[in-house]
């Protein structure tokens, strides 16, 4: 079928790919179907989840244990069951990316992660209420400077061996 | 803003469809039981605020930003 979006005009998407969030994402309760987009561009690690029903809603998701080796959450059964997991390892999470109005940084909401069960075609947004993650976690910080958790000196010290 | 004082069992009424129950009151917390209509989300802690606020601020990234991003990772991330 085809869609319409605001950012990338009309497109082509597999129906069978849809993806529900019988509670939305948070904000956007109403909206209840996206597809997750992949940049024309493959070696990104990070893709869109296009909103079908309203052209003009999109989030940028990443991978988080790219950023964060040793992310882990904790869910509830009934979350689990929400999305129809038998097992809550079998679910996939993915966390929105945002970028600060000055542009300055850019982070990721490890507190708000999207859990997905790519089987059933089925997502939530889950909250993850005692934690230490936060909702904007910085993955890169001004223009100049890397600043991923995991292995921050690592990454920095690679990053001034090639001058921008 | 309203102000009402309720003792444990009892319930505030909002609207037609939505029932706050106190259910119990110990020292300094309460329990409240909320009957609303299926599909209204009853948003409990200052996190979903903040959840909400985030998820707002994300859906207005554009592909602009989305190079920008990709460009920060590419620069920084891969070799």
């Amino acid at each position: 079928m085809e869609i319409e979006t605001t950012r990338f005009g009309r497109i082509k998407i597999d129906e069978d790919l849809i993806l529900t969030l019988p509670e939305g994402i948070l904000g956007f309760e109403s909206l209840k179907r996206y597809i997750i987009l992949d940049h024309f561009d493959r070696e990104t690690p990070f893709k869109w989840l296009q909103s079908t029903e309203d052209p003009s809603l999109a989030f940028v998701i990443t991978d988080p244990l790219l950023f964060v080796p040793d992310y882990t959450i904790k869910i509830t059964e009934e979350e689990v069951r929400s999305i129809g997991l038998t097992d809550a390892g079998r679910g996939l999470i993915v966390v929105i990316v945002n970028i600060k109005r000055d542009h300055s940084e850019i982070t990721i909401n490890l507190q708000g992660p999207v859990i997905i069960n790519a089987e059933k075609k089925l997502a939530k947004q889950t909250v993850i209420k005692e934690s230490v993650y936060s909702v904007r976690h910085i993955i890169f910080s001004d223009t100049r400077d890397a600043v991923p958790a995991g292995g921050p000196s690592k990454v920095k010290r690679e990053a001034a061996t090639h001058p921008l | 803003m309203l102000v009402l004082t309720r003792k444990s069992g009892e319930s505030i009424a909002i609207g037609d469809d939505v029932k706050v129950t106190v259910l119990e009151i110990k020292l300094k917390q309460v329990r409240l039981g909320i009957e609303a209509p299926q599909g209204t989300t009853v948003h409990r802690e200052e996190i979903y605020q903040r959840i909400l606020e985030e998820n707002k601020m994300a859906a207005l990234i554009s592909p602009v930003h989305f190079k920008q991003i990709d460009d920060f990772w590419k620069r920084n991330m891969k070799r």
